[in-house]
């Protein structure tokens, strides 16, 4: 007799997924995934304005908004054949660069490290599914305690992001042809500075963390492994072409 | 979908249905619970709707305040929940916008607003003038960003680039083309 698990929803993702399983004699035999929040944005973005791309795909997902007005607008450049001034260019990078910063810290503190970390026993972090909890209390305590922490890196992160692309999340800095804006030295200053304390909570506080709960889970790296063959497309352009 | 109960789905329009009925009040939080939003713009594909809509189609007299922005700016929804709380539900506009925040145009009180009286108009990004050409949707949105600004003050839309009418009812498909002018 084939048992039916249902995990619904998966986790704290945008966009709502469910996954459905069938196991027999221990293996799975059959499984359905449904993507729950359909909204139909390829429909949408039909008989457009093509230029109203970027604005409409960053719409897509709060975690990740200018990586969508990235794809849109260097689709736009190559449709249109036109090629970004270096300025444009440059500034198009830290703006998706600023992006990867802090959505990558939401990213493991927020959504996927809790299915790792107990958090405390009150809201937000309950109601939970009971998870596969291997860390030691002090450990716990430990990626517990960055939880706000990262919460005020993210915050700032966005001032990254707005500083050339006007707001985070959602740009409007980035356009077909390049960016919008012409950064002045007293920009520039206040993006080093707030830059400084990002990336010195990415290298000395997010990193290790990730390290030492990774080393929790190693039998994870073996679950799910499909053919091992990826296909990886830089994102940051480099140079005119 | 936004969920199961005792093994049933439970839709988003269940959800708001079954917790709009129970609630003393609603706040409608971003453009697609105020107004629809992107998932309501052309052709609609999913039949998305407003709050607002959702109440009156299923005879729910829940008093909702529409709070827009795609996204909304945070102080927006502190500063509502906030008044909800300690004076009742504010004052709002013909939309049921908060005034506080949604109370005069972008335009009235741009800090561009001289280059438009002026006749100076920026023709490309960059270039010191008003963004009216370049299809800043100032004129018929209300909303405090002028002031407010965005990221702790660090920008806003109209100095970086323009605005896009986000917080407007008729913001996808009025507010279109984005890039050109619709508006002044």
């Amino acid at each position: 007799m084939a048992k039916k698990i249902v995990i619904d929803p998966v986790t704290r993702i945008e966009g709502h997924l469910k996954i459905e399983v069938e196991v027999k004699d221990g293996k799975v035999v059959d499984a359905h995934s449904t993507g729950a929040l359909f909204r139909g944005f390829e429909i949408i973005l039909k008989d457009r304005d093509p230029r109203d791309a970027s604005q409409i795909t960053q719409r897509i997902c709060g975690v990740c908004p200018t990586s969508h007005a990235s794809a849109s607008v260097r689709t736009l450049d190559s449709a249109f054949k036109v090629k970004p001034p270096k300025n444009g260019r440059v500034l198009r990078n830290i703006i998706l660069g600023s992006d990867y910063a802090w959505d990558h810290v939401l990213h493991f503190y927020h959504l996927a490290a809790l299915d790792y970390v107990r958090g405390p026993g009150t809201e937000p972090f309950v109601p939970r599914y009971d998870g596969d909890y291997r860390l030691d209390e002090k450990t716990n305590q430990v990626a517990v305690n960055q939880y706000l922490e990262a919460l005020k890196i993210k915050a700032l992160g966005h001032e990254l992001t707005a500083m050339w692309g006007g707001k985070g999340p959602i740009v409007q800095g980035m356009v077909v042809g390049g960016a919008t804006a012409i950064p002045t030295r007293e920009e520039i200053s206040g993006y080093k500075e707030r830059a400084k304390k990002v990336i010195d909570f990415i290298a000395n506080t997010y990193l290790p963390t990730v390290y030492l709960i990774g080393g929790a889970y190693k039998d994870l790296f073996n679950v799910g492994t499909g053919c091992k063959n990826f296909l990886s497309y830089g994102v940051f352009c480099q140079g005119p072409s | 979908m936004v969920g199961e109960r005792q093994g049933h789905e439970i839709s988003m329009l269940d959800a708001t249905i079954d917790m709009g009925k129970k609630a003393a009040a609603t706040l409608a939080f971003g453009t697609c619970a105020s107004f629809g939003g992107i998932p309501a713009a052309k052709p609609n594909p999913t039949g998305a709707k407003p709050v607002t809509a959702i109440f009156e189609e299923n005879g729910i007299k829940t008093p909702v305040v529409n709070v827009p922005g795609c996204p909304p700016h945070p102080d927006w929804m502190v500063g509502t929940i906030a008044y909800a709380l300690t004076k009742g539900l504010p004052p709002v506009d013909e939309y049921r916008r908060p005034s506080l925040f949604f109370g005069s145009t972008i335009h009235d009180n741009c800090p561009y607003l001289k280059y438009y009286e002026e006749g100076k108009f920026a023709r490309s990004y960059g270039e010191e003038g008003c963004r009216l050409k370049l299809g800043c949707k100032g004129p018929e949105t209300y909303a405090d960003c002028w002031q407010r600004q965005w990221n702790n003050k660090v920008n806003w839309c109209v100095r970086n680039a323009i605005c896009i009418g986000c917080v407007q009812p008729n913001f996808w498909d009025e507010m279109a083309p984005l890039y050109e002018q619709t508006t002044g």
